[in-house]
């Protein structure tokens, strides 16, 4: 236990650890500082976004109505004059209060425009992205859910998925990485790891130590990542609700899970990874022995073997893609409640790197 | 028997860094490994201490193979400061060593006095100036009491207060029966302290030398030297039998006293040698060739 101990505050004193919090503290800050100055821009940017679509439509009615009269034209004149009245009915209610009826124009202009798109009519916006947009709202509707920005929100709901994205989609890996990416090389680079070697410990309660105290300084960095943004949420956000919905789109089927899910989901998919990325670390740690290659080759296994994993539609986020929580965010919103089928895999595969490790340092010299 | 070295060979690719090194110590005593840069102490050392492997020999220490992790109950090994951990305190590291060596940690605080630094045992290694990193490796060292302890240059880059504080402390601990083994290039302090020097080059030990520790060694050659050898194991006096001589230093067995013990039992002293070869004279003979250089 004091072995332990005497690990974790190697790490814990070192100006490294205190330099990466306080970034990390630093940038959570800057981002909600953003955020809160973005307010009146996020109703701007709307705003903007639906005189755009206004000059659009109107610049292709114009065009319509002077080409040659056909049926074809006639229809699209006729749904793309009923878009430019759900438009205009829309823009007034961009600052208004009532988000309901808010989203219910936006309903209403792009339930018009899907009909002029089916039947050739020229506009900007994709099809599939107005349906997504309209099962959106229709979902918030149902739910009673004010909707938020996605970028911009200070929410305290939102903020913390905001937070989430970030820090499941590759973020937790990296900081991981800043901090304890070297606790084995830098043992071999500085000559330490004489130390350990000349006393009487088995080697293999050296991998044990390591592995343990970079699995604290996971929960470590993950508990004052999410106090911190909590604190900020609690103290100057705005009310809001864990129960705001996370759009998950399948293959098949567009279905919702709660900010409440997403968290928790994207933080124990994104822990099974860090188990894993630990293990590989530790491995290559003591195959390099030199904290670059090692940091380069662990980075480079993750980004290889998520992407590797994705241009393969067959093994693509199934039960035996190891690396679908190397963005974990991401693939949650694709798999949805088949979030964990690749977690056994994952965590097998950390053992199995556990074990090499330990049999590896058994065969390693001290120089 | 303290240590027990056959055969040892080390090779780096093609290249072979230590030859066919063999020596014992079946005494405590402090013995000095002198020689070049890259005549092969610390990878010597290395070797016994089973940081590095090696192609040929045997080590044994202490009866155990050099291999046993629980030898580190008994043996300690000081090596260069680069091995301790600037974030954390003394005080950590002598705790730290204080738990693996299954010690109470009140064990830190009585060797921090001894060894003199508790005064600075709660700074940060990394303030540390290198005499206190020293003594604080010194201290780490003979936490446990061990019964041998190895030293890599301990005295190197040390100021002449720090150096024969070292000294002392090592006296001290060779006093209690420790064996100490240590590579050093002072060789003014080597001679003040150490029993024994083996002198190294290309990894070989070219002699091994009784210094002078500013105390006469002599050698007797008598006649009977069996039945010498078994006056002096008798009367429990601690001499070196070679062929038909016997060594001792004036330290462990006074003259008169030897001379007295052989008087006694009838046996006939043909010669009596006073070795007095200090090791930077010796050294300069043996490596002649390479001070001209």
């Amino acid at each position: 236990m004091k072995f332990f101990i005497f690990e974790l505050k190697k790490t814990v004193f070192s100006r490294r650890f205190s330099y990466t919090l306080l970034v990390l503290f630093i940038f959570i800050l800057g981002l909600y500082l953003r955020n809160v100055a973005f307010q009146d821009l996020v109703v701007e940017e709307q705003e903007r976004q639906v005189t755009l679509y206004t000059q659009e439509a109107q610049s292709h009615l114009r065009v319509l109505t002077k080409a040659p009269e056909t049926e074809a034209i006639t229809e699209q004149i006729k749904y793309l004059a009923n878009a430019l009245n759900m438009l205009y009915e829309w823009k007034p209610l961009i600052k208004s209060e009532d988000w309901q009826a808010r989203l219910q124009a936006e309903n209403a202009f792009i339930s018009a425009i899907i009909p002029y798109k089916e039947v050739g009519g020229e506009f900007s916006l994709l099809t599939t992205d107005l349906n997504r947009t309209l099962v959106w709202n229709e979902h918030l509707l149902s739910q009673g859910i004010e909707p938020k920005s996605e970028n911009y929100s200070i929410t305290l709901p939102n903020f913390m998925k905001q937070i989430t994205d970030l820090y499941v989609n590759f973020g937790a890996i990296i900081l991981l990485l800043l901090i304890i990416g070297d606790m084995l090389t830098m043992e071999f680079e500085n000559g330490s790891i004489r130390l350990l070697y000349t006393q009487p410990l088995k080697k293999s309660s050296i991998i044990h130590v390591k592995w343990a105290s970079a699995a604290v300084f996971y929960i470590i960095i993950t508990a004052c990542l999410y106090v911190f943004t909590w604190l900020l949420g609690y103290i100057g956000g705005k009310s809001g609700t864990f129960l705001y919905p996370v759009m998950v789109e399948t293959k098949e089927n567009i279905s919702f899970i709660t900010i409440a899910q997403y968290v928790q989901w994207s933080l124990l998919s994104t822990t099974s990874i860090i188990l894993f990325v630990i293990s590989l670390c530790l491995l290559l740690s003591l195959i390099f022995k030199n904290s670059i290659i090692t940091l380069l080759s662990t980075v480079l296994i993750l980004i290889g073997g998520y992407f590797g994993m994705q241009a393969l539609p067959l093994i693509k986020n199934s039960w035996f893609d190891p690396f679908q929580s190397v963005l974990a965010g991401i693939s949650i919103q694709q798999v949805g409640s088949e979030w964990y089928y690749g977690i056994p895999i994952i965590i097998l595969l950390a053992i199995i790197l556990y074990w090499l490790s330990i049999v590896k340092i058994n065969r390693t010299s001290g120089s | 028997m303290i240590i027990n070295v056959q055969g040892l060979k080390k090779r780096y690719k093609k290249q072979e860094v230590l030859k066919n090194i063999t020596f014992q110590i079946e005494e405590p005593k402090i013995v000095a490994l002198v020689g070049p840069n890259g005549s092969g102490k610390t990878t010597m050392m290395n070797c016994l201490m089973n940081l590095l492997p090696f192609q040929e020999g045997e080590v044994s220490i202490l009866g155990k193979s050099h291999k046993d992790p629980s030898l580190f109950y008994e043996v300690s090994y000081l090596q260069d400061n680069r091995v301790l951990y600037g974030d954390l305190t003394g005080e950590d590291h002598l705790k730290f060593i204080c738990h693996v060596q299954k010690l109470p940690a009140v064990k830190a605080k009585e060797v921090a006095e001894y060894i003199g630094m508790a005064s600075y045992a709660k700074k940060r290694v990394r303030s540390y100036s290198l005499g206190m990193k020293q003594h604080l490796l010194l201290a780490m060292a003979v936490l446990n009491n061990p019964k041998l302890v190895l030293l890599d240059e301990p005295i190197n880059g040390l100021d002449p207060t720090s150096a024969i504080h070292m000294r002392h402390i090592l006296m001290d601990l060779h006093a209690k029966g420790t064996t100490v083994i240590i590579s050093s290039h002072n060789l003014e302090e080597i001679d003040k302290m150490t029993n024994t020097i083996y002198f190294m080059k290309d990894g070989e030990i070219l002699e091994e030398s009784l210094t002078n520790l500013n105390i006469p060694h002599y050698t007797l050659h008598v006649s009977e030297p069996d039945k010498v050898n078994e006056i002096f194991k008798s009367n429990k006096l601690h001499v070196e039998r070679q062929s038909d001589s016997f060594t001792f230093s004036e330290a462990t067995l006074p003259l008169n006293q030897a001379i007295e013990v052989l008087y006694e039992n009838g046996i006939q002293i043909h010669q009596i040698e006073n070795r007095k070869i200090g090791a930077e004279k010796r050294y300069m003979e043996l490596f002649e060739s390479e001070l001209k250089s």
